[in-house]
């Protein structure tokens, strides 16, 4: 690298100036922040929308005792996950903080699901299965509540 | 001894005191990485002109390049470096430096005439 202070030297901003490109920045760093807001909402959207679909299935099939389309249907719901990963996967940049939140979301969806089809199976109660679709919903919301305070 | 300005003004980077330079890296600060059309479409520049910038960037290791393909798609990727992320953060203390200087000459100017 070179210099920092001596190839231009004489374009020093003014307080003005210093101001004005302090808020530019600003402004880029919050655009770019952004740009994947869109894309990460509708991912963690349909990936919701599949565990709680899931979650339904498993509780209307342990209350029924069993049904022969049992795994049909949970391919099916969990095919919701397709529409989202076909937009996700258009994403052109990441935020430094999208993995965090994509990582934390996704394990407490995925693991209210699994937990609530072994539980419901193990326990032979389709409440808890109900009480997880639940649970995935409020974890989304909250997810697209933090994400509408970036967009 | 070296002054606040003089000090604020040895930690702005020559390079950054573009705008469209100093906006493409606070843009890249905020990620990990992004992708040529994004940066291009957020500043509204040419190809031409965002790929200037970026050569005169990516020369002084500010900016990593990345390419790659997507499918069949070409993408280039842009990230910053760890030495680009200290650039840019002394870059922005120099002019946060600077701005505030202004506010604290300005005050003692007022203080006199208050009194």
């Amino acid at each position: 690298m070179t210099d920092r202070t001596s190839a231009h030297a004489h374009q020093h901003p003014g307080p003005a100036e210093a101001r004005a490109s302090l808020a530019a920045a600003e402004q880029a760093h919050t655009t770019s922040a952004r740009a994947n807001t869109l894309r990460l909402a509708a991912g963690l959207l349909a990936s919701g929308a599949a565990m709680t679909a899931g979650s339904l299935v498993v509780a209307a099939d342990a209350e029924a005792g069993g049904s022969p389309l049992f795994i049909l249907r949970i391919l099916l719901s969990l095919a919701l996950l397709l529409p989202g990963a076909v937009i996700y996967s258009a994403a052109r940049s990441w935020a430094r903080r999208d993995t965090a939140l994509l990582v934390t979301v996704l394990v407490l969806q995925v693991g209210a699901y699994i937990g609530a089809a072994m539980a419901a199976n193990l326990l032979a109660t389709p409440l808890y299965a109900d009480l997880a679709a639940g649970f995935i919903i409020l974890v989304t919301t909250v997810a697209m509540a933090v994400l509408r305070r970036r967009a | 001894m070296m002054s606040t300005h003089q000090n604020a003004i040895a930690q702005l980077c020559p390079l950054l005191t573009n705008p469209t330079r100093l906006a493409l890296v606070a843009g890249l600060h905020g990620c990990v990485r992004a992708d040529f059309r994004t940066i291009r479409e957020q500043l509204g520049v040419s190809d031409s002109t965002l790929s200037k910038h970026i050569s005169a960037l990516e020369d002084e290791e500010i900016v990593a390049v990345r390419k790659g393909f997507v499918g069949k798609r070409a993408r280039t990727w842009l990230s910053l470096t760890p030495a680009g992320r200290k650039v840019y953060d002394a870059h922005m203390t120099g002019l946060r430096q600077i701005a505030d200087l202004a506010f604290s000459e300005a005050e003692a100017e007022d203080e006199p005439s208050t009194r």
